[in-house]
This record gives structure tokens, sequence and C-alpha cells, in this order.
């Protein structure tokens, strides 16, 4: 099996969702099917020269003017926000910033 | 009068004939919801006073001015992961069961512009993921044809709203294949527009470089007539790039001479027969009406499957990391320190099956195997795309199933583990289209035995709406309307 | 065993945009919390980047004032972490493919040139600020710095010592000053730098391990944590410990730092392709036209400075260190054409001044053209030396013209033969005893008469003509 619970529950904390020793057990299968389906699936294409495509549009992007645009709903953004003080949004203390 | 599913263009017409109002059309489709959505599960949100004030105003126009737009006074309902200022938008999920957001889509603001009336927010998976297990938080949408079937898999309350008569059109999305396959259980029109040619601004993200806001309507006309309104570029949208045109126009110029092509890969023994049959029967009418169509092959298709996932997934673990409870969505009232207010709010917000695409995701980007499973998947893609641009070289469209099977039963669904990774390879008929940015319309071609609806899926090279849109007319003149509990009249 | 340090440094500037990176919000710092957000720099659900065209510009001058390439196909990426200050949990960066890259500065120390590696600049979003809640029980987040535009400028690993990083972090915020692409506010933390330091032993070819600290915002404490890390690693090898790859955090006021992730835990970025945002390609006439926007560079003024008008490397140093400065002292040599003199005066009392006064009075009262003009007047003698500083202390306070204040306060020079004659023989006649020891002898009483005339001129007398009239006058009467 390529994918373990101890492999799924660092990529859980990669992704920052707190699971369970049984729940991860359970992940850990599908992943693994998932991801056995798929690598035997890759392995039938041979490694040739395509260049990878990571935007369909052929397209180049478009820009903004540097002007300001005054978003004046503010008091409603900050609403969405479950925990607030003063202001801002508010989190347990953070210690050291990495 | 009886307007139960009438179409857009023949509402407005009993709209500018004064044959009803707009204040009671809109009644007419709020009391459909209070009727059957309590089976039917489309509308998770309803916005009654809003509609019925916006249809006041749209009434004062029709009034006033004889020049309105097609979709003056026509109520609609938008898909829950589209943004509309004010009214609760959940994309399905717990995470965001109390999000109201400050801001609106550019494809809301569009409709609302051209005085079109929102009814309310349609039922869907939760960030569009398909769920086998749980189904979602609002529950299963149910198929109006059948409410033993559900939508294999799916929760498109916008399929089943126009279906069912609760709204005269809605607005989806299509992230590998969803709109389509809902429309095409649900036997009404789908579309998957071109990427970027619909704003996707206020669309909330599942996966970016596929998301394509499309209409789902009763009429390919309807169709035409939603698009030219949602099309376009958008300087909020730094992914959008098409120009608006009128579908409308010349949309019934014939298809004689159109160069269609039946990509075998699409037609193999999982296919169920009847569809096949059906598709067929579509064939020859068109072949009828002076298309010429034959048979091609596209090998790469059976890489979409992979690819699809991979890139989704990716992209997904990426775009619902921000769902962390500090600024918007649910926060743990058990996280006592910084760590916890993520781990325990992404735990507690997330449904099974989003945990599993986002552990997934995150498993194909980590350094160890980006450049062997996800930048692998972008090469796929690369050779999918030249495969499609290939077959393009020479025919102007393709054809193709919508889903290898009709809707299936709602115990079906439920409780099967194994029904996901199933589940998922169906999409192998419409993610090829995500992946590649090409267009793809549904168009209902029959009912089956059990008089559940079959779809049609034409696809067409970048911006070519237009055309898809003609073809479809074409295939939709020959078959009829398709409405539940009506398809005896067709006898077939 | 003697060890060689080897420095590369990661700088971070702020770019002055009127508005973000990627959304229509205000940039501007000081405001009240939260006032300049959106649902784009806030990661709401469904909303998206949009690039400001002008941050890519300011990018692509600082590319080209540090002699980059610029590439013609650029693109973003997605850099995947979670932290309070970021929204949306990912920071829009650019990962493989920069806008910048292969360039190179020229630094001067201690009186030699060195050319060091400009491997990359690339454009990204900053963060949001965290600020320590005064009640003790957590954290509030600001956003009005989420998606402010950045350039990050990654050096290769050329450096050699404390004070080299030192140069190299000075030097780059200078051109990034004359560009003007930067306010380049130190305090504020709008310019900072991460510094990657390993040592070897001295002649070996590889690098040794490297640890990297993070956000160091003033030259000093670049030079202090280059000198202390070094110092650190060096004795570890020296105790045949090894070094071990980690990030740490540099405190200033203690003067040490400490470790913060090591390479075991070290951060999976996930970097991916940025799918909201498409390539942005460059047009090579965006290109020229940038590039003749850019003024004359510290560097190659320090260079003209001292070979065209003769400035020692220390004046041309100096006047060069700040835009302003210099644009002083080219615009005063364009009135008054003594370099020496315009350099002197600058570095004594005009900067006394600015110290004084603030650096807003070199806009106004005191722009390079009255300064000018008032060292004009000295140089040609017009006025004194005590004058021309009267002249400066006046019109710093009350934003005068030159000519108007001397002649309020009877500035000019006297040179009228007649007047100051007449002046002359009144000393001489008031002042016998004087007059007798000078002829006795007693030079010391000719220093006494002058001082006496001068006086009576107000202080406006050419010490040269008093002097050569008295000597005159004293001589005849004898």
């Amino acid at each position: 099996m390529a994918v373990g619970k101890e492999l799924l529950l660092k990529i859980a904390d990669i992704a920052a969702i707190s699971i369970d020793e049984t729940e991860a057990e359970d992940y850990a299968k599908e992943l693994d099917s998932v991801i056995g389906y798929i690598e035997q699936k890759l392995s039938e294409i041979p490694d040739d020269d395509l260049e990878p495509m990571e935007h369909v549009l052929s397209a180049q992007s478009f820009f903004r003017a540097d002007e300001v645009t005054n978003f004046d709903r503010k008091a409603e953004l900050l609403g969405s926000a479950s925990v607030t003080k003063d202001g801002c949004h508010f989190v347990p203390s953070v210690v050291d910033p990495s | 009068m009886s307007i139960l599913n009438m179409t857009i263009k023949e509402i407005s017409e009993l709209l500018k004939n004064r044959k009803i109002g707009t204040v009671e059309l809109v009644r007419h489709y709020l009391d459909s919801i209070r009727r059957q959505n309590p089976s039917l599960n489309s509308f998770v949100t309803t916005c009654e006073e809003d509609a019925l004030e916006a249809s006041e105003k749209a009434q004062k126009l029709i009034d006033s001015n004889d020049n309105t737009s097609l979709l003056c006074g026509i109520p609609f309902g938008i898909k829950d992961n589209i943004c509309v200022r004010g009214i609760r938008t959940t994309a399905g999920s717990k995470m965001l069961s109390d999000f109201v957001p400050a801001y609106s889509s550019t494809v809301v603001n569009r409709l609302v512009e051209a005085n079109a009336v929102i009814l309310g927010k349609l039922n869907m998976n939760e960030f569009s993921m398909k769920e086998s297990k749980e189904g979602n938080i609002f529950g299963f949408v149910r198929n109006p044809w059948n409410k033993e079937y559900a939508e294999g898999g799916l929760s498109e309350g916008t399929a089943a709203a126009v279906s069912g008569d609760m709204a005269c059109f809605a607005l989806g999305s299509d992230s590998g294949g969803e709109l389509r396959q809902a429309a095409s259980f649900c036997g009404v029109v789908g579309l998957k527009p071109t990427y970027g040619l619909v704003s996707r601004y206020g669309l909330i993200s599942s996966a970016s470089s596929m998301d394509q806001i499309g209409p789902v309507t009763r009429s390919v006309e309807d169709c035409a007539a939603v698009m030219s309104v949602i099309a376009g570029q958008d300087p909020l949208d730094s992914t959008s790039v098409g120009r608006s045109e009128n579908y409308l126009k010349d949309i019934d110029k014939g298809i004689k001479g159109l160069r269609v092509g039946v990509p075998k890969e699409f037609f193999g023994s999982e296919v169920n027969t009847e569809i096949k049959e059906s598709i067929s029967r579509a064939l020859e009418n068109l072949g009828q009406e002076g298309a010429i169509y034959k048979e091609i092959s596209i090998p790469s298709i059976k890489y979409i499957l992979p690819a699809h996932y991979i890139i989704s997934s990716a992209e997904a673990s990426s775009n619902l990391a921000r769902y962390d409870g500090i600024r918007f969505g649910h926060r743990s009232p058990d996280a006592r320190n910084i760590s916890e207010v993520y781990r325990f709010s992404r735990k507690e917000g997330f449904g099974r099956e989003v945990k599993q695409r986002i552990l997934t995701g995150t498993y194909f980007l980590s350094s160890e195997n980006r450049e062997r499973l996800y930048y692998k998947a972008l090469k796929i893609r690369r050779m999918i795309f030249n495969d499609f641009r290939k077959a393009f070289e020479n025919l102007d469209v393709l054809v193709a199933p919508v889903c290898p099977e009709v809707a299936c039963k709602l115990t079906d669904v439920s409780g099967d583990k194994d029904h996901l990774l199933k589940m998922h390879i169906s999409d192998v008929y419409t993610a090829g289209l995500n992946l590649t940015g090409l267009p793809g319309l549904t168009v209902p071609c029959g009912l089956d035995k059990n008089k559940l609806p079959i779809g049609i899926q034409i696809v067409g090279r970048e911006f070519s709406e237009k055309l898809l849109l003609q073809v479809g007319y074409a295939i939709e003149k020959t078959v009829g309307k398709l409405s539940p509990g009506e398809g005896d009249k067709y006898g077939i | 065993m003697e060890y060689e340090i080897v420095i590369g440094l990661e700088i971070h500037a702020e770019l002055k945009t009127k508005t973000k990176i990627f959304c229509g919000c205000k940039n501007e710092f000081g405001e009240e919390p939260n006032t300049n957000c959106c649902p784009v720099c806030l990661g709401m659900p469904g909303a998206m980047p949009v690039l400001n065209q002008k941050a890519l510009e300011y990018a692509i001058k600082a590319g080209l004032a540090m002699n980059c390439d610029i590439a013609e196909f650029s693109k973003f990426d997605r850099k995947n972490y979670f932290y309070p200050d970021t929204p949306k949990a990912y920071q829009i960066s650019q990962y493989d493919l920069p806008l910048c890259h292969d360039g190179y500065i020229d630094i001067e120390l201690e009186g030699t040139t060195k050319r060091i590696g400009i491997e990359r600049i690339h454009l990204e979003e900053d963060a949001g600020k965290l600020i320590h809640d005064a009640s003790g029980e957590g954290s509030l987040i600001d956003h009005n710095r989420s998606g402010v535009p950045l350039i990050e400028i990654v050096t290769r690993p050329d450096i050699r010592s404390p004070e080299e990083a030192r140069t190299v972090f000075e030097s780059i915020k200078s051109i990034l000053e004359y560009t003007d692409v930067s306010d380049c506010r130190m305090q504020e933390g709008s310019v900072r730098a991460d510094v990657n330091l390993s040592v070897r032993p001295k002649g070996k070819g590889t690098f040794g391990v490297r640890t990297e600290m993070k956000n160091i915002n003033s030259f000093r404490a670049v030079e202090r944590a280059c000198r202390a890390e070094a110092e650190r690693q060096t004795e570890l090898l020296e105790r045949g410990l090894e070094v071990v790859r980690e990030t740490r955090r540099w405190d200033d006021l203690k003067g040490t730092s400490f470790p913060m992730r090591s390479k075991e835990e070290a951060m999976d970025y996930r970097f991916f392709p940025e799918p909201d945002l498409l390539p942005v390609v460059i047009d090579r006439s965006l290109i020229a036209e940038i590039k003749s926007s850019i003024p004359e560079l510290p560097f190659d003024k320090r260079r003209r400075y001292t070979e065209q008008y003769g400035l020692p490397l220390y004046d041309a140093k100096l006047l060069t260190e700040s835009k302003k400065i210099s644009e002083i002292f080219e615009t005063a040599l364009e009135v008054c054409k003594n370099p020496k003199l315009v350099s002197n005066w600058i570095m004594t009392d005009l900067l006394r001044l600015v110290n004084e006064k603030g650096k807003s009075i070199l806009d106004t009262a005191l722009n390079g053209r009255i300064f000018g003009r008032i060292l004009l007047y000295f140089d040609r003698g017009e006025i004194s030396q005590a004058s021309a500083r009267t002249l400066m202390e006046v019109i710093a306070e009350t934003g005068e013209e030159p000519d108007s204040v001397i002649d309020r306060l009877s500035l000019r020079v006297q040179r009228d033969e007649n007047l100051v004659s007449g002046v002359v023989k009144t000393i001489i006649r008031d002042n016998p005893q004087a007059v007798s020891d000078y002829r006795a002898g007693k030079t010391k009483a000719l220093g006494f008469l002058m001082g006496r005339t001068m006086a009576a001129l107000k202080g406006n007398g050419d010490p040269e003509q008093v002097r050569s009239l008295l000597i005159k006058e004293l001589d005849r009467t004898e």
C-alpha cells in the first residue's frame, strides 16, 4: 500500500484538517485505491516531451490600471467573520511569525 | 392561462402582449416551488420578497417601454456557488452555511441589469464534488421525471428546478460535467461554454482552470438568449476572454453540410444500449437535415479521467484552503489555539468527500509527487487537447453521450462506497471538455423505457457556441420538447 | 583554520503603486485597520485577482536598473501555506518563471568595486499584519497590507563579508529609491532582507550548510546579524560540530538569533501555476520605454562625480546615497559651478539644516536652485562665509528669496574703495596704541585693526581689500 495511515496524517497536517486515527485509515484506504488507479493509468503513457498545459486559453493576461476603486461595504465584509475585535479579524495568539 | 413548462421566448411574448404580468409570473414559480420543492429539494433558499419587488420593477419597464430585453421579468434560479450580494451562498457546504456575500458575481449582475428576476439559490453537491455517502447538507435532489430517482450521484438543483417548472431557467456551473449531466438526467438543455467565455467572478472556485458557469434551460433558444446576456469579457476576471454575441441570431440557419465526428471511444460497451440507440437516431435525423457524420478515434480519451482527477483535486486543495474559520465560514467553537482554529474548523465544516479530495490534491501537489503526478497530468492535458484539436481539423462538431447511464435510483446512490470511483468514471464523457476548455451543449434526444430522459452532447471548437446552438436547435426540432409526465406523447 | 563567509540576500520591497497588486484598494500605510480591503484582497469566496499594470512596470524597472533580462513570458504561481495573515492560505508569487533574471549590481567598498549577481526579481503580494492584542487573549489581523505589491530581489551567493552584505543592501535600496519604484520606508518595514549565510574553509570550492534569517529591516541589523551568524557557524565547525540547515529569527535587541524551523519540518509550499491569472507577455516596446525612464543610478553617478568633477570618493558616496541629495547637488551645480564648494556646503551646513528642519525644505525654501544661488554669491565673494550661513538659516525659516534677505540684512560685501578707505582712516585715527604697536613690529596689532574695520563694516568687508587698504594707510601715514 502506497499510502498508509502515517502518511495520511502527515498530509492532513499539511492540509490543516484534524483527522482522528480511525478516520485516517478510512481516508488512507480510499486515497490508496485512487492513487493505485491513477499511477497505473499514467504509467501507460510514455514520458515524452509534451509541454505541460497549465491554461487552456492561449490568450495572455490583461491588466488593471493603477486606479483606486474603493469597496464601500467594508462592514459587510468584516461581518462575514465569526469573531472580530476593534475592526479586525481575531484569532487566538499567534506566537511566532514563520 | 397555463404557463406550465413554457420557454423564455414564449413567456416573454405573453409579457409583452400583456397576456400575463410579471408579478403573476413570479407567483406561479413561487407557488410551484412551495408545492414541489419539499419533495424535489431543488431550491435551498428562496427570495420571495426580493423577487416580487424585482418583478414589479420589470413590469413597469415593460409598461413604459416596448424594447425591453428578452429576459425582462423572467424568473430564474442560481446554483448556490454563485455569489449574490445579500443572499446566503453556501456552495452546499456546512462551512458556508451562514455565508452572506457582500458582492455579486458578474453573471448575476448582468442578468439583473437585464431585469431578470432572482427566485433563489439552488441545491448542489458540496463545492461541486460528487458525494456518494452523505449527500450534502441539504440532502439529495430528486429527479422531477421520477422522484424515486436521483441524478446519478449529483445533487444539482439547477436542472431539477428547470425541468420541474420551478424556474424559467437556471445558472449552473460545470467543473467536470455536473451541469451537463444533471441537464441530461432531467431532460433539459445545458451548456458548458468555452473556458473564459463567461466570467467566473463570484463563482466559488472548485477547480479554477476548469470551472465554468453556464445556462440550464428548457429550450436551445432559451440557452442562446441567456448566453447572449452572460457571455463576454469581464474586467474582474483575468481568465475571461470572449466577446458577447447575439446567439439567437441565425439559430435556425440549418446544418446543411455540417461535418460531425463520432468518437468511438465514447460509445464503448459500458454505454447503455438505449442511450446509444437514441443518439444514433439523433444522428440519423441530423443526416436527413444535411449533416455528414462519421466515426473517428480520439485515443487519449482513456486518460481524461486520471488527468481530470489529478488537476481538479490539486486545484481544489488550494482553492479550499481559504476556508479557515477566520474571515468567513464555520469556525470551531472548540478551538483553543490558532492551529485548532484551522484544523477543527476545517474538520467540522467540510464533508467527507471534500476532505478526501483536499487530502488527495495535497498529495498530488506535495514536493515528492508534483513532478511525477501533477505535471504529468498537465502533459496529458496537452495530449488530449492536441487530439481534440486534430479531430477538429476536418470536423465541425463531435457528438458524445453525456453519461453512460440514465438517472439511477436514489437507493443505488447512497451507502455504496465503491460507487464513488464508478461515479467518477462516468465523468469521462464530460470532463474532457473541462480539461481542454472546449464547449459542450447537451440537448434531450429521447426517453428510455422507464420514461427517463436521455441527452446527447455536442462538442465544438473553442468559442463555437453559436454553431453548437444551431446544431442543438436542429436536434430539438426533430425530438420536440420533453417534459416530465409527457413522455408518452412522443411515443419514444 | 581560516574560514570564508558566503552570503546571499533576498530583499523584499513594497512598490509605491497607488493601489494593491490584484485589486483597486488603496496601497497606503498607516490607516485605520481594514479600511483598505475588498473581497479580492480578503480572499473571499469567488473573488478573483487582476494584475495592476503599474506594479508590473515597476518590477520591470527595478529589474532593468539591476541589469536583469526581462522575461518576455512570465507567469504567476501559488505558494500554499496556512498563516493567519495570509487570507487565501496561498500567496500569489512567481516560482519558475520570474519576471526578471540574471542581472547584477556593482558595489563599492573601501575603494574597490565588486560585481554582485542578481539571480532573479519576481513580483508577489504582501501579507496582512498581525497585531498583538493588549489583553493578551489573541491576535488582531489587519488586512490593509494584504495584497500590497512586493518585489523579491534574490542575489547570488557572491557576498563575502558582513560589511559587503550591508553595502549590497544599501545599494539595492538606493537603486529602488532612484528608480522611484519603492518608498523604502525602512522603519515601517517596506524594505526588508532575508539573509542566507554559510561558512566554509577558505579555498574550499563547495558551499557549507546555510541558514536563513528572515525579515531584517535595517542596514546595521543586516551587518550585525551576518557577523553574529558567521561567528556562530565558525565556532560550530571549529568544535567539529555541524551547522543545521534551518530558518532563524534575528533579534536585534539581544544581538543574537534563534532557530525557528528546521529542515525536517520545512514547509512544503506545493507551488503550482496560478489558474486565476493568465501568463504575462511583455512587449519589447514596453521594456524599451521603461528603460528610457531609468535615471542615472548611484554607482554611475558616483563614478561621474569623481571623474568629471574631481570630487573625492568620500564626497561622491555621500552625495549619491540619497537621490534627493544628488538632485540638490546637481541643480546647485548648474548655478554655482564649483563642485567641491557645493559638496562641502551640502555635507556640512545643508545636511545640518535638513536634520533640524526636515527633508521637506529641500523641495521648498532651500531647493537646489536657491541653494546654488547662495553658494554662487559666496563663491564670487559677494557675500561672506558667515553671511552665506546666515542666509541659509534665514531662508530655511522664512522661505524668502536670497536677494531680498541680502538687502534686508545688508549682507553684501562692501568693496567701495572710497568708503572702505574712509572707515580704515577712522579706525587708524581712533586706535593710536594699536597703530604704534604695529609700527613697532607687533604684527598682531594688524589683526586687531582688521577686526575693528570688519566690525565697523558689519562683517561685510572683503578681508583682502581691508587688509591691503590698512597696510597701505599705515605705511603712508608713518
